[in-house]
């Protein structure tokens, strides 16, 4: 209990920091929406483009809308909540060694299991929590706009979306700094992989001949398009969960074997 | 000459993962292109239609369609920009601060040399492991332009515009990454800041580009260097490059003069 409080107060500054910019980012965005919203012209001008939508492959929501225009701008909300989570992941085991203070934490009378467990709760905490924020600010961003329930769903939806994607990244970092010998390396690792796999999934976006990559891109796996059709398709929750699972389960299983640097 | 040295070979392993797996990114991103490329006939017909302001929602340009070679390759720097930054924004960070966050600033600052020459020695270390890496993508950059071209012209004179642009481009990172890490107290997490740095730019600049916001534009280096104008007119963004050159300039002065005052934290 001691250790999660202390890590809870250790990572606060950070969350406020993100939260903050996060909300800013959005409620600009919030704001250009009202010159789309409802706007008879765009949604004319949307009908008459849909052979260039066809053309590029993409399925684009009805911009006018609050639901269409989120949808848009969404990877705003996977890219950054995806990069918190990978930096807190690795962050958040390799902190001790880069501060020096594993000495002081790995005498006292608790088990390695146990410090990271009470790790891990504080990293879903706040992971869980930044995701609420961010679809929060959305919702009171659009609800000067006439909001139907679908939107509400699809935020719900979005919100899942965007906590798997997190999930997975967050994992991925906590075992890399446990797996890895070099404590510094684990978050350069971790974050080459997301800005790799944001640019096979913006690759994605623009030739559909990648598309076969989506399996190796945590971004291709929950996107918001999906998100706004309620669909969560099993073979990505398979994925997510096989990825998820055995990232924790190397984490704890490397973890007590560590040699720590001191 | 003895720093100089010793950080070339700090950072020798980080010179050799970036500019392999920056140059790996864009073959990737290039070797679509020939398969990608097929269809583009059609595509011409169906942009020269919409109103540029529309297109430039989707981050396209009738002037240079991405179905051509030139405009696939702007179109991927576009994302590569991103990790560009980053690494830049990274040795901007660390280079100056390193000392403390290992406490090995006692060691170093003891010696019989001046802080300004130490500023100096960093910063030609780290602007020498900027031009290793250019150098290999910009060779990667033209291997991969040739080889993919699938029989398209290569506008040579935009391509070197272009790259010579990224220098500055990564000059601006680098600045303002050394000037924020002797402002700040303590750099505890070097990729913390470099990635707020890059991905924050970048979302500002794409932000603005999808909303066409001047001032969004004007705030973000990635707009300023945006890969498309080079190809178009063959000349850099002058308009726009000055803001970066300004903030680049302010950002060393700012950033040495701070480093000679600074209250380093010693053991």
């Amino acid at each position: 209990m001691n250790i999660i409080k202390r890590e809870l107060k250790a990572n606060l500054k950070s969350f406020i920091i993100w939260a903050l910019a996060l909300s800013v980012i959005f409620l600009t965005a919030s704001t250009e929406f009202e010159a789309y919203y409802g706007n008879e012209e765009i949604m004319e001008a949307m009908r008459t483009f849909e052979q260039l939508f066809l053309a590029l492959g993409v399925s684009i929501e009805d911009m006018t809308t609050p639901k269409g225009f989120l949808v848009l701008v969404s990877i705003y909300i996977y890219l950054p909540l995806s990069i918190y989570a990978g930096l807190l992941g690795s962050g958040i085991i390799s902190k001790e060694e880069k501060d020096k203070t594993a000495e002081f934490l790995f005498t006292m009378p608790t088990s390695r299991t146990r410090v990271i467990t009470a790790k891990l709760i504080v990293s879903i905490f706040y992971i869980v929590l930044l995701d609420l924020v961010a679809v929060g600010i959305n919702i009171l961003a659009y609800s000067r706009f006439d909001l139907t329930s679908d939107f509400y769903q699809f935020t719900l939806y979005l919100w899942l979306g965007v906590l798997l994607t997190e999930l997975i990244f967050l994992s991925i970092g906590m075992l890399l700094s446990s797996v890895l010998y070099q404590y510094k390396l684990s978050g350069s690792i971790t974050i080459g992989l997301l800005i790799s796999t944001f640019m096979v999934s913006m690759l994605i976006g623009f030739v559909d001949e990648a598309e076969f990559l989506q399996y190796i891109t945590p971004f291709q796996f929950f996107p918001a398009e999906k998100m706004a059709t309620n669909t969560f398709e099993l073979i990505y929750l398979l994925l997510t969960f096989i990825l998820v699972v055995s990232s924790i389960y190397g984490l704890y299983y490397f973890y007590k074997k560590r040699d720590l640097t001191i | 000459m003895n720093i100089f040295v010793f950080e070339l070979k700090q950072l020798k392993f980080s010179i050799l993962i970036w500019s392999l797996s920056l140059s790996l990114g864009l073959v990737f991103f290039m070797a679509f292109f020939p398969v990608f490329g097929s269809d583009s006939m059609a595509m011409e017909d169906l942009l020269s239609q919409y109103p540029e302001e529309f297109l430039a929602f989707f981050g396209m340009n009738s002037q240079l369609p991405f179905t051509e070679l030139m405009g696939y390759f702007a179109l991927s720097f576009t994302f590569l920009m991103i990790p560009i930054s980053v690494q830049t924004a990274n040795y901007g960070f660390h280079i100056l601060s390193v000392e403390e966050r290992e406490l090995t600033a006692d060691f170093l600052l003891s010696k019989p040399i001046s802080r300004a020459s130490i500023y100096k020695a960093k910063l030609a270390a780290v602007i020498t492991t900027i031009l290793i890496t250019d150098m290999v993508l910009f060779g990667m950059s033209f291997a991969s332009l040739y080889l993919f071209s699938n029989g398209a012209n290569v506008n040579v004179t935009g391509t070197w515009v272009f790259l010579a642009s990224i220098i500055l481009f990564q000059l601006f990172f680098l600045s303002v990454g050394m000037m924020i890490s002797v402002y700040v107290k303590k750099v505890s997490s070097v990729l913390a800041y470099s990635m707020s740095l890059g991905f924050g730019f970048y979302i500002v600049s794409s932000l603005g580009m999808m909303i066409s916001s001047d001032v969004l534009k004007i705030l973000s280096p990635f707009s300023h260097f945006d890969p498309t104008y080079p190809f178009i007119h063959e000349s850099m963004n002058v308009s726009r490059i000055w803001i970066s050159i300004v903030v680049i300039v302010l950002s060393f002065v700012t950033s040495y003069v701070l480093y000679l005052r600074r209250n380093v934290k010693s053991l």
